[in-house]
């Protein structure tokens, strides 16, 4: 409120209550303010002229973060809090390299002591950049004799078999999602069609938008797989990284097709499956409509399909069954019901998912 | 102001005390709905997107790590935006260590053009004059325009924000706005009696 009499175009620029009025934000002085003109007929130009200062003032705005990328800031958050970070490196999960020297994405494939290094690019265009950079670099080993499970920064899943690896960033880029994979692994992959994801295993890249599928690339073998369960995916082969990226045709996969890499000769040969994979849409509308179905057929079900292993107490559990028709969610949504349908609890340890439960009544 | 979905203070307010309190679904949210505005202040100290990303995660997880000690904020966007500053001044790697860190930084800030033209508010030789004013305003008269016109901040808050005494911050807002008045008004000024 202006108490003085000297009512000087600052002076309104000055006033709080003038400016959230002026702004078109409600105040409790918005009647003052309307009539402001009328009381004091002598100041109405300089009150007119501060209206239209404050309406033109507008900024020019910088571009926003993205709805991924606040998403992604947000599960980094969570991640350090909860501590849910696989293995050994307890660094933060940051966005920047700690070396603020640019870089492109390269690739460079795991070394015989089976490390592998992934460097991206931050979506803009900035000069090679060879020193890779271990703090922003997660490396997943299953050391284990059964399957693993790995939760990737956006939430997508892979199951590793044993002895299989994966390597893959804290935090995805802003355009793409990249993981290096040696062995055998079952991926499913969340939709974002903004954000590619590649499957990078030597001379094999895969590339998905938002799939389940299966990639058998063990070290020795002179024939890599691609087998796919859901969504589409698609295969080439090269012998560069930077020119498999760029322009080389690739193989296109759509369910219940495979594809099989012939590594010497870098040629890759599609096929249709003569069983349907466990995932696809036919099968699991016959394999996961269950309707009194015991509990450890359930299991089964998962386990077979996943190629994970569930840990649970046959003893306990025994008695239970479930009727729920299972057929398009991904893992984590299909244990959450399964364990709601039969008041149990899983949780994910090592990599092992594990059922807990009080059985079911009678 | 900002396009964004709106939000009542005292849901703000309400996320704020549970929070505090350890709920983490209203600190996830209060991490969204502070996000951007957060990043669109930050990046004008230094145009470095991953840079100012990383500093907003660090707000957060350090704010979440001392929740027990915070007291219920009148204003929280003024209290993520001043961690957020210090944090950025803390950061910042190529500050040297001997120059005092208050006076070695920029805020970036430009004014919107085409708006403006278009209405006919202020025409391009005023635009221009205006443009080349703000931009050769000290840094701090920067910052307070944008925190006062664009955010909407008090002189109270921004002076808790930049961690100023009311007056000063009095004084730099009536200095920049005295720069840039003598070219919008179209008439001259005069005194009202």
């Amino acid at each position: 409120m202006l108490d003085n009499q000297y009512h000087k175009i600052e002076d309104f620029l000055m006033d709080n209550s003038f400016v959230e009025w002026a702004s078109g934000n409600y105040t409790e002085d918005d009647d003052y303010w309307k009539n402001f003109p009328l009381h004091n007929p002598v100041c109405e130009d300089n009150f007119k002229q501060a209206c239209t200062i404050i309406k033109s003032f507008r900024i020019k705005p910088v571009s926003d973060l993205s709805a991924a990328e606040i998403d992604d800031l947000v599960n980094n958050v969570q991640s350090r809090i909860s501590g849910n970070i696989a293995a050994d490196n307890v660094r933060p999960i940051r966005f920047r390299m700690n070396n603020l020297l640019r870089f492109a994405a390269i690739l460079i494939i795991a070394l015989a002591v089976g490390l592998g290094y992934v460097v991206f690019d931050t979506g803009k265009n900035k000069q090679a950049y060879n020193k890779v950079n271990l703090q922003t670099c997660r490396h997943i080993i299953n050391n284990s004799q059964t399957p693993m499970l790995v939760k990737l920064p956006d939430n997508s899943s892979v199951i590793l078999q044993p002895g299989a690896q994966v390597n893959y960033p804290i935090s995805f880029a802003a355009n793409k999602r990249e993981v290096n994979l040696t062995g055998e692994a079952f991926f499913e992959v969340s939709k974002n069609p903004a954000r590619p994801f590649y499957v990078y295993s030597n001379e094999l890249t895969i590339r998905v938008v938002g799939t389940s599928f299966k990639v058998m690339a063990n070290d020795r073998d002179e024939q890599y797989k691609v087998l796919v369960s859901t969504g589409r995916v698609e295969v080439s082969a090269h012998n560069n990284k930077d020119a498999a990226i760029n322009n080389k045709p690739a193989v296109v996969l759509t369910p219940n097709q495979q594809v099989v890499l012939y590594r010497k000769e870098l040629k890759l040969e599609k096929a249709v499956l003569s069983k349907p994979m466990l995932l696809s849409k036919e099968s699991t509308t016959i394999h996961f409509n269950f309707s009194g179905t015991p509990f450890s057929k359930v299991v089964t079900t998962i386990e077979e399909a996943y190629g994970v292993h569930i840990i649970y107490d046959e003893k306990v559990m025994g008695n239970c069954q479930l009727t729920a028709s299972l057929i398009d969610q991904p893992l984590d949504e299909r244990l959450k019901l399964i364990c709601k349908a039969v008041e149990a609890e899983y949780k994910i340890t090592g990599g092992q998912i594990i059922i807990q439960g009080k059985g079911c009544g009678n | 102001m900002p396009n964004s979905t709106y939000i009542s203070n005292e849901s703000i307010l309400q996320l704020w005390s549970d929070f505090r309190l350890g709920n983490e679904r209203s600190y996830a949210e209060l991490m969204r709905i502070f996000s951007n505005p957060m990043y669109r202040y930050g990046i004008r100290f230094i145009d470095n997107p991953d840079f100012v990303k990383d500093c907003i995660q660090d707000v957060f997880f350090e704010l979440w790590n001392r929740r027990d000690k915070i007291r219920q904020a009148e204003c929280v966007k003024s209290y993520l935006y001043k961690a957020l500053r210090l944090r950025i001044f803390r950061e910042k790697p190529k500050w040297k260590q001997a120059e005092p860190i208050e006076n070695n930084y920029e805020f970036m800030i430009e004014f919107d053009v085409e708006s403006n033209i278009i209405s006919e508010e202020i025409s391009q030789e005023i635009y221009h004059k205006l443009q080349s004013i703000l931009g050769s305003l000290p840094k701090r008269q920067k910052e307070i325009l944008y925190l006062r016109f664009y955010e909407g901040m008090s002189q109270e808050k921004i002076a808790e924000v930049m961690d100023l005494n009311r007056q000063s911050v009095y004084n730099l807002m009536h200095d920049s706005i005295l720069s840039l008045r003598k070219y919008w008004a179209k008439s001259p000024v005069y005194y009202c009696l």
